[in-house]
């Protein structure tokens, strides 16, 4: 009987350590999926469209496949109000070739500029049947605060040059870009050029670097002093002739960014709010029917004069009298 | 009691197996597939109307074919510009492709209606180039809705045109068409006539009937009261599209002066002369006149007078003559003693009786002698019937220019009369003095002055660069801004 007892609860130890073993794979059964992505752009009438499929690959580097899965042949609109906009697809040359050789196809229609505030639909319809569907609303203008924001470069009362406007909302976010423009003269021709300026320009580990602006939820745009050193020694570098220069001034451009685009850059670089955690890129979708984001922007700039005192010192002519 | 122990430790052991083995995994779920779709095929007459399902807009125009519809029903509207929207409800079955045709002209409810009038009223209703039969005013009912052109004829008057639509039920009252006169005034614009440029230069008449006409920048035309023929340097040789005048041998030879050369044309053959094939000293040919007694040309340019005969170019200028000033704008030969009457820009006319014999005469009214040459420029001589000569004159700078004329011993000048602007002369067969001016229409030289402005008679345009006369009396007008305008000979 004893030995009936051991047996017993050695089998059950063997069995239920030996009984569930298994190989554990990752992979399920491959389906085809497929990836919508459009940016509308509230400053031009340009808009572009990708659609992909996604693909499988032996093992699990999924740089292994070199076939562009880009999708032609869809029917791809938008709805804006009551009018219809349709996409065409096209393509452009590769720049980088290192995946695929082919050249780099989209979908685009260059008469579409919508308005702010405007709800917007888009819809794709594969050669299968398959749709695709996303939503938008293009983002509200906002008000720039022009009374606590610096109108000349440099900032006569902050070590930084800074820009405030007022927020629509609490999770819309912004990229701030600040543009300095400058006549450069070149074999006799007075040629207009622009550099963007970067946020910050410090030493990191012992090296000089410069960080540009990146999207955020806030309501300001800061460019240190030390930035606006950097790009206005760098217009010239090189160059002894400084007086070939003239400074024009700068531009503050302001991409207000709608909600689905907030959330995209929400997930990537933080927290929308103190219940949403942090998703992988690949994750965000706001497609139905497959995968992607359909998302908008608008552009609203802002000018800022740069000091002549500031523009001589570097051996540059200002256009400020 | 042992093997029931024994019962339930195996038990124990079975469940624990396939518990143990229990396991979750996630996935996101399947894709459904396109369902067993069905299609719509949308057609409609008149095409192009916009197709719309359950109040969607699908971008999409008549006809075509609605893909991928799911089996149930669809409200579907079709919107066409001037037409009433129309809705119908279709059932999508699986796997079928339905149709719908809609023929908006057969449709009484989709007619419209025009209510036409003119003034004056009684106007004969052309629709689309074809008579209704119908006359102002009138209403035209069950119309296709749509754009439609209308003419409106009547007797003596210009035909009155109207573009207007008609919209699904209802009637358009159009503007009242006012119908242009022509009993006196016809008015040959590029909105009633094939004339190809409202803005005209010059004016000349070729045996009693034929009109050329100088442009702005239109070329040269000729009308025969029936043809408009167009010349232009696209489809001629005539070397620049400006034509400053027109100068008609006795052999109907036209002399054409342009702002690249001097053309001449016999209604077959073209000859251009320019700076670099002739004597000119300049492509501004503003003016010329032949003496036919001895076959002298005599050509005007902005940089002096120049003859032509037998194939020789004399240029005469300030430099070798006596010439007041080198931009000649008018020109007159007097056959009895082969005198030129040379008009220039600001310096009076030249009695030109040789290079070594010219008298200056000046044009103008002053107390202060430099004011006046300065000013008035001298835009046409003709001579009369008794010898006199006659000359158009306009002020610069100041509108104090007016007419003259010579009477054998001076210039009697007429300050501001009809104008101070006057730009052409014409002379009819009763030797009426006809002037054209800049700013106040026409006038003949009488006592008074009889004028003729857009303020008291149906001129429609002051503005006057030219005037000649046909054969029949009828007064001939290139007007800058209203086409050429005939004022009849009643």
């Amino acid at each position: 009987m004893r030995n009936i007892f051991i047996f017993i609860v050695l089998s059950i130890v063997i069995l239920t350590n030996i009984g569930c073993e298994e190989d554990f794979s990752p992979r399920t059964t491959y389906k085809e999926r497929y990836i919508l992505n459009c940016i509308i752009r509230g400053d031009t009438s340009l808009q572009t469209a990708t659609l992909a499929h996604t693909y499988n690959v032996e093992g699990y580097d999924p740089y292994v496949n070199t076939e562009d899965p880009f999708i032609g042949g869809a029917d791809i609109r938008i709805w804006h109000k009551d009018d219809v906009y349709f996409f065409h697809d096209s393509t452009i040359d590769r720049t980088d070739t290192s995946r695929y050789n082919a050249p780099m196809k989209f979908y685009y229609n260059n008469n579409f500029k919508p308005g702010t505030d405007d709800p917007i639909e888009i819809r794709a319809v594969l050669l299968s049947g398959k749709i695709l569907l996303g939503f938008s609303k293009l983002p509200k203008p906002v008000k720039f605060d022009l009374i606590n924001s610096d109108k000349r470069i440099p900032s006569q009362e902050n070590p930084d040059f800074r820009f405030i406007w007022q927020s629509n909302t609490s999770i819309t976010w912004y990229l701030a870009r600040l543009q300095l423009y400058y006549y450069k003269i070149e074999n006799g021709v007075q040629v207009r050029k622009s550099i963007e300026v970067p946020a910050k320009y410090d030493l990191e580990n012992g090296v000089w670097t410069t960080v540009y602006p990146k999207p955020s939820r806030t309501n300001r745009a800061l460019f240190s002093n030390a930035a606006l050193d950097y790009v206005m020694n760098k217009i010239s570098e090189g160059d002894l002739n400084k007086s070939d220069y003239t400074i024009l001034g700068a531009v503050l451009e302001l991409l207000i960014f709608d909600e689905n685009l907030s959330k995209y850059y929400s997930s990537l670089n933080g927290f929308l709010d103190d219940y949403t955690i942090r998703v992988d890129q690949a994750d965000y979708t706001n497609i139905e029917g497959g995968f992607g984001i359909f998302a908008s922007y608008i552009k609203q700039q802002s000018g800022a004069g740069v000091e002549p005192e500031y523009v001589q010192s570097f051996g540059y002519k200002s256009n400020i009298p | 009691m042992k093997r029931s122990i024994i019962y339930i430790t195996l038990c124990g052991i079975i469940l624990l197996f396939i518990s143990s083995c229990e396991q979750q995994i996630s996935t996101s779920p399947d894709e459904p597939d396109p369902t067993n779709s069905g299609k719509l095929f949308v057609d409609s007459k008149p095409l192009g109307a916009r197709i719309f399902i359950n109040g969607k807009n699908t971008g999409q125009l008549t006809p075509d074919t609605i893909a991928w519809l799911d089996p149930t029903d669809y409200r579907v509207t079709l919107k066409l510009n001037l037409f009433k929207d129309t809705s119908v409800t279709v059932k999508i079955d699986e796997h079928s492709v339905k149709s719908i045709y809609l023929d908006y002209t057969t449709n009484p409810n989709m007619k419209g209606a025009l209510y036409l009038t003119s003034h004056p009223t009684s106007a004969l209703i052309f629709l689309n180039d074809s008579s209704t039969g119908k006359y102002t005013p009138a209403t035209l009912e069950k119309l296709t809705p749509g754009y439609y052109n209308l003419r409106f004829k009547y007797p003596g008057y210009w035909d009155g045109k109207l573009t207007t639509t008609v919209k699904s039920g209802f009637t358009n009252y159009a503007q009242q068409v006012i119908l242009k006169d022509t009993l006196t005034w016809i008015h040959y614009k590029t909105e009633n006539c094939d004339i190809p440029s409202d803005y005209l230069n010059y004016i000349e008449i070729e045996k009693g009937y034929i009109k050329w006409i100088g442009t702005s920048e239109e070329g040269l035309i000729r009308f025969d009261d029936k043809t408009w023929t167009v010349f232009t340097v696209d489809n001629s040789p005539l070397p620049g599209n400006k034509v400053n005048f027109i100068y008609i041998d006795h052999n109907n030879t036209k002399w054409i002066g342009t702002d690249a050369g001097l053309a001449l044309f016999d209604d077959v053959n073209w000859t251009i002369y320019n700076t670099s094939n002739s004597g000119l000293p300049s492509n501004e040919v503003t003016c010329a006149a032949i003496n036919t007694q001895n076959n002298e040309t005599w050509i005007g340019t902005d940089k002096g007078l120049v003859r032509y005969n037998n194939g020789e170019w004399q240029v005469y200028t300030t430099s070798n003559t006596r010439l007041p000033y080198n931009s000649i704008t008018s020109l007159a030969i007097d056959e009895r003693d082969n005198t030129k009457w040379v008009g220039t820009i600001g310096a009076g006319v030249a009695q030109f009786q040789s290079a070594n014999r010219m008298t200056i005469r000046p044009v103008f009214r002053f107390t202060v002698p430099e004011e006046g040459p300065k000013n008035n420029s001298v835009q046409s001589i003709k001579i009369d019937q008794n010898g006199l000569i006659w000359f158009a004159v306009t002020g610069l700078y100041l509108p104090n220019g007016g007419s003259g004329y010579f009477n054998g011993i001076k210039i009697l000048f007429f300050e501001k009369e009809p104008s101070g602007s006057v730009s052409s002369l014409a002379i009819d067969a009763q030797n009426r003095k006809w002037f054209g001016t800049y700013d106040a229409g026409i006038a003949y030289y009488t006592k008074p002055w009889l004028k003729y402005t857009t303020a008291n008679s149906k001129l429609e345009n002051n503005r006057i660069f030219s005037i000649a006369i046909d054969g029949v009396g009828n007064r001939w007008m290139a007007s800058y801004g209203n086409g050429l305008i005939k004022f009849k000979n009643l």
